[in-house]
């Protein structure tokens, strides 16, 4: 490094300590052009869902020094966590809710990238990125939910052996045939622990890399055109960092909270064969469709939404990013939403319904 | 500059190899298993190593929810260090699973894991357990509350909601 690298260096940073950093480190150079209005909370929900990721990866690692994968002990352990361990039953709750609140905005985030037009060219890799991202989530919400092995988890491990079974080959992974030498428990644990995470983890290297290369989306003024921004607006990133942080501590607190008033729950030891729980909100609206088509729509419903999903940056291809522009594709998008959400309140009021068998 | 690195590095490591030092210097109690892996009703040999002569070691069996008392060990004189060699019988009715096997006085403790695998043979009065009842009910669970805990929750999540508003308004 040059003297006169040196002396700017020395000068950005004010402390000893900064200046040190800054020397090594180059924090500055975060401090690139931003635009306003993506320091506004529906452009910052990916960063707060990111924000709840660092939660999951810290807290998870301290539970998964004593969960036990085997099924024999996996609901022994749980139960150990929650009585036994120390801060086991609050790291176990913080686990819980930041996944819930994870899972919601990570789909409005996804609500704003549609509502926004900000799938369009050339973000739309991005929005494939984005559509693997959310498969990663839901997976992890899924086997997440199993690995207690209480009631509920059993009857959903009962449904993915369903749909493994009719998928066939395709959802061999998922059942228990698969290997003989690790239970299907504690293969689940496996993609839990280790392989969603890597994936997670490539996924949103690549989004970040792709965010940073096109700039965050114009705002979708009416007559706002869909255009590569990387480096113009009148904000910084290193603001923009600090509302990330702001509402992911925001959240963080919003978790606390939740975790000391409605500790993360657990059922009783599961039985296999009946079905007296439903499952999580992410997947209970999948109930009524199960009901009239049968496990199929457990695949069938998923694959349709995410095909249309994936179909979005292929259909909609004009240049405006103004909702008002684009309402056909927004108004079956809202429809669609709006099954989901009435599907969602009706097996919420239902009572429990025997799929299996 | 250069010199705060080096003073960090070598406290760095200074604080890192402290445990070893210590190890190194008391001669931290040692235990083993043997087997490792065994089934209830059997026998295991715990060996320690690393002692004074003249200390009686309590031997337990921890197990994830209870704990079991095996018995105890006297340390016997063997060269600088004094050292045991217990046999103890896993009782029959230990349910399966991974436990950890402490040697312990008053000051000083020492662990090993084991697994405990089900008795080889069948029960012999044909009792099997029974068959759990399928419940929605959630467990009844006796969550530890502790005031101080839940201060320190609520402390924490005032400031991270604090933090966040101010970082939030900037
Ligand atoms: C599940 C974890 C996800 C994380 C952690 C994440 C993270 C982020 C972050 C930090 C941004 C910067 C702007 C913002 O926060 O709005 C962003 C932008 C973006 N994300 Fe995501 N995302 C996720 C899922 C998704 C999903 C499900 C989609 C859509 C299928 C998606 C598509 C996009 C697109 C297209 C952009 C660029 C938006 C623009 O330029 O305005 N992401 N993501």
């Amino acid at each position: 490094m040059s003297a006169s690298t040196l002396t700017k260096a020395s000068k950005e940073g004010q402390t000893r300590v900064g200046r040190w950093l800054e020397e090594r480190l180059g924090i500055s150079g975060i401090r690139y052009a931003v635009p306003e209005h993506a320091n506004s909370l529906p452009y910052l929900l990916g960063g707060v869902t990111l924000f709840g990721f660092l939660i999951l990866i810290v807290t998870g690692i301290y539970l998964a020094q004593f969960y036990n994968p085997q099924p024999t002990g996996a609901h022994d352990s749980v139960v150990y966590i929650v009585t036994g361990v120390t801060l086991g039953d609050l790291t176990r709750s913080i686990h819980f809710w930041t996944a819930q609140f994870v899972t919601l905005t990570a789909l409005l985030h996804m609500l704003r990238v549609l509502f926004t037009g900000a799938y369009k060219r050339p973000r739309e890799v991005n929005w494939y990125v984005g559509l693997g991202l959310l498969a990663v989530t839901l997976g992890l919400v899924f086997t997440g939910s199993v690995l207690k092995f209480d009631q509920e988890a059993v009857e959903a491990l009962q449904h993915n052996a369903e749909t493994a079974a009719i998928l066939g080959a395709l959802g061999a992974w998922f059942s228990a045939e698969f290997s003989r030498s690790v239970p299907l428990l504690t293969r689940l644990f496996n993609g839990h622990a280790t392989i969603l995470p890597l994936l997670f983890t490539l996924f949103i290297t690549a989004h970040v890399y792709l965010i940073k290369q096109h700039g965050i989306s114009p705002k979708s003024d009416p007559q706002a055109e869909t255009l590569p921004t990387s480096g113009e607006g009148r904000s910084r990133f290193d603001i923009h960092l600090k509302r990330m942080v702001g509402y992911g501590l925001l959240t963080f607190g919003a978790v606390l909270a939740l975790s000391l008033l409605f500790p993360a729950p657990l059922g009783q030891p599961g039985v296999a064969g009946v079905e007296l729980t439903k499952p999580w909100w992410m997947f209970l609206w999948l109930f009524p469709a199960e009901e009239l088509l049968g496990s199929k729509a457990l695949i069938v419903v998923p694959a349709v939404l995410g095909g249309l999903l994936a179909l979005v940056p292929i259909l909609d291809r004009s240049r405006y990013l103004a909702p008002k522009r684009r309402k056909s594709l927004l108004s079956g998008a809202a429809l669609i939403f709006v099954v989901i959400v009435i599907s969602g309140i009706v097996a919420a009021l239902q009572p429990v319904a025997q799929h299996l068998g | 500059m250069k010199k705060q690195l080096i003073s960090f590095l070598i406290l760095f490591v200074a604080l890192a190899l402290t445990p070893v030092g210590l190890a190194l210097a008391h001669g931290e109690p040692v235990i083993a298993v043997q087997p490792t892996i065994v089934a209830a009703g059997e026998e295991i040999i715990v060996i320690g190593a690393e002692m004074e002569a003249g200390e009686a070691f309590v031997i337990t069996l921890e197990g994830m929810t209870d704990s079991i008392l095996l018995g105890e060990a006297a340390v016997v004189e063997e060269g600088d260090d004094g050292s045991f060699e217990v046999t103890f019988t896993i009782p029959a009715d230990t349910p399966p699973g991974s436990y950890t096997i402490r040697a312990a006085t008053d000051e000083e403790t020492a662990v090993a894991d084991v697994t405990i695998t089900a008795p080889v043979e069948a029960h012999t009065d044909n009792q099997s357990a029974p068959a759990p009842e399928p419940s929605a009910a959630p467990l009844d669970l006796a969550r530890p509350q502790s005031t101080a805990q839940n201060v320190g929750v609520i402390i924490t999540a005032l400031v991270s909601l604090g933090l966040g508003l101010w970082l939030v308004r900037r």
